[in-house]
């Protein structure tokens, strides 16, 4: 069972990632443009994880 | 992974599991950006000493490279080494798993790797607020207040949800660490960026306030990044490895509110002479000499919880690290309020005594309790008996120890030497010396310092190899450090004094 937490921290890493898009979108310089994709890069990665964090717990503990 | 179980809790309470692989995750990030670090500060130093070595590009001048080197050394090594082992300390304190769960401790370790990251492509990409140790813009800074708060959140539900009554002195160092460190970076970073499509941002405050924002954090950042955490470090680990209780721990408890207290008044002597009203500057100076008294007390109380073990400190070197580690804090505790008196500052301040007294807490202090904590944890977190090899911990300990040596003795005299020439005049009042004749005095001091750094980045790296072999589950077949007691306790040496 995944704990609530967990979805929470998910969302909220997803709408970090999806700001990191916009501000990539919007950036003025080059410097703005590579963090917001970094964010977004992030962002992803992170939800990936916590998806494998997930199965494993399920499978029996932290991996 | 595997999973340490809290053991030792009474049955009729639920058995908890402490998260060890967030702290593994944190001791091999430490550990890879420590040799970063050192890496980087051995390349700049020579860039001093062989300004050839800029090789002409932007990216690679000193004047880029430099934040990254402090900022590596500074938040992604110590820092990373301070998450860790508070996420370490408090579990087994407390008694309690980290609060939040995997999932927020693991936030709490990528986000802060994403913001060392960001940081450093700011760096070298000369992306600056100019303001230093907060060179990040805002966009970072930001980013790193999301991660500190989730840090905050993790360590203090841990303690608030604790099965021990009593609250370990190591967490409240820990907790002054973290809070303050939030305070200072939220005030220091006040800005206005010109545009949220944008990385440049303007401070919110001006001139001579800018600058006592700026110190106050500055000093700070040493008073609590690099000392207080440090000694939540030193409060869990140096009794445990000597296996001995705090010397006296109604002291340590002295030493927390004094220094808490005390530091945050200290900043000012960054600006002596300065704009800054002559009252605030005095007021620094004399917080920062008042600052004697916590630190040297803390340190005795550090250094005296070996009082029955001091036998050990010929057989095990790793104690020997976080022995000499606490030594090392005494004496730039020591060197620090002379250093902020105004007589003394005139001749020291924008010298590279400086950079020796910064450099003689950073690898003394800082970098010795981060390497005796590491090699204490390693085998523990990896379930292995022992490290692969003592001896080479051994020698690790003498080569960075003759690195450091190296360092902060050519940083003195060459310190010294300039202070001494750019104030020198003859008898019509004219100066002396001009710049660059300084600059051409100081050159052999800064080769000697580039090699004192290579010295200490060479003893980083036997450490690595030594770890690696440890996690490997390999154990070398090596003759003791020092030969066992004889029955009458004596060994052919000096008694040790007990």
């Amino acid at each position: 069972m995944i704990p609530n937490g967990v979805w929470l921290l998910g969302s909220a890493t997803g709408l970090l990632a999806l700001i990191g898009l916009f501000m990539a979108a919007g950036a003025r310089d080059g410097a703005v443009y590579l963090f917001g994709l970094s964010l977004f890069g992030f962002g992803v990665l992170f939800i990936f994880g916590l998806l494998k964090y997930g199965f494993d717990e399920d499978q029996g503990g932290l991996s | 992974m595997t999973i340490a179980t809290i053991d030792a809790v009474p049955a009729t309470r639920p058995v908890a599991t402490y998260d060890e692989a967030v702290v593994r995750l944190f001791v091999v990030a430490a550990m890879f950006w420590g040799i970063v670090a050192f890496a980087a500060g051995v390349y700049i130093a020579f860039q001093l000493a062989f300004p050839a070595l800029n090789l002409g590009l932007e990216y690679t001048s000193f004047g880029r490279l430099r934040p990254l080197h402090t900022s590596a050394a500074i938040f992604a090594f110590g820092g990373n080494a301070l998450l860790g082992t508070s996420f370490y300390v408090v579990q087994r304190t407390c008694r309690a798993p980290l609060f939040g769960g995997w999932a927020l401790s693991r936030f709490v370790f990528w986000g802060y790797q994403f913001f060392i990251v960001m940081a450093a492509l700011g760096y070298v990409l000369g992306i600056s607020q100019g303001r230093e140790y907060a060179e990040p813009e805002w966009y970072v800074d930001l980013w790193l207040t999301l991660v500190w708060v989730a840090y905050l959140v993790v360590f203090l539900g841990t303690v608030l949800t604790r099965r021990e009554p009593h609250i370990y002195v190591a967490n409240w160092f820990y907790l002054a660490f973290i809070v303050t460190i939030a305070v200072l970076h939220i005030v220091n970073n006040l800005a206005m960026p010109v545009s949220l499509a944008g990385a440049k941002s303007y401070s919110a405050a001006s001139g001579v306030q800018d600058a006592l924002i700026q110190w106050w954090y500055g000093h700070n950042a040493v008073g609590f990044f690099l000392t207080a955490g440090f000694l939540g470090m030193m409060y869990y680990f140096v009794p445990k490895r000597a296996d001995r209780p705090v010397y006296s721990y109604r002291l340590s408890i002295i030493h927390f509110w004094a220094l808490i207290f005390l530091y945050i008044w200290a900043g000012p002597h960054h600006l002596h002479y300065t704009a800054l009203p002559d009252w605030a500057q005095t007021l620094g100076m004399t917080f920062s000499i008042m600052l004697w008294v916590p630190s040297w007390g803390g340190m005795v109380n550090g250094i005296m919880t070996l009082s029955g073990a001091w036998d050990k400190l010929r057989t095990d070197p790793v104690l020997r690290f976080l022995v000499t580690s606490v030594a090392f804090y005494g004496m730039s505790t020591f060197e620090g309020p002379v250093m902020s008196i105004k007589a003394v500052n005139a001749l020291s301040h924008y010298t590279d005594w400086t950079i020796g007294h910064v450099h003689s807490g950073a690898l003394g202090w800082v970098a010795f309790i981060s390497f005796g904590a590491v090699y204490d944890l390693v085998p523990k977190l990896w379930g292995r008996k022992e490290l692969y090899s003592l001896r080479l911990v051994g020698w690790h300990y003498w080569i960075a120890t003759l690195g450091i040596v190296l360092y902060i003795t050519s940083m003195w005299v060459s310190g010294i030497m300039q202070g001494l020439m750019w104030r020198a005049y003859d008898h019509l009042g004219f100066l002396q010396y001009s710049f660059v004749e300084t600059v051409a005095a100081m050159h052999p001091f800064y080769v000697i310092r580039g090699l004192g750094g290579v010295l200490f980045l060479l003893g980083a790296l036997i450490m690595v190899y030594n770890l690696v072999r440890t996690v490997q589950g390999h154990e070398r077949a090596e003759a003791p450090l020092a030969r066992p007691r004889s029955p009458s306790g004596r060994t052919g040496a000096l008694n040790p004094a007990e």
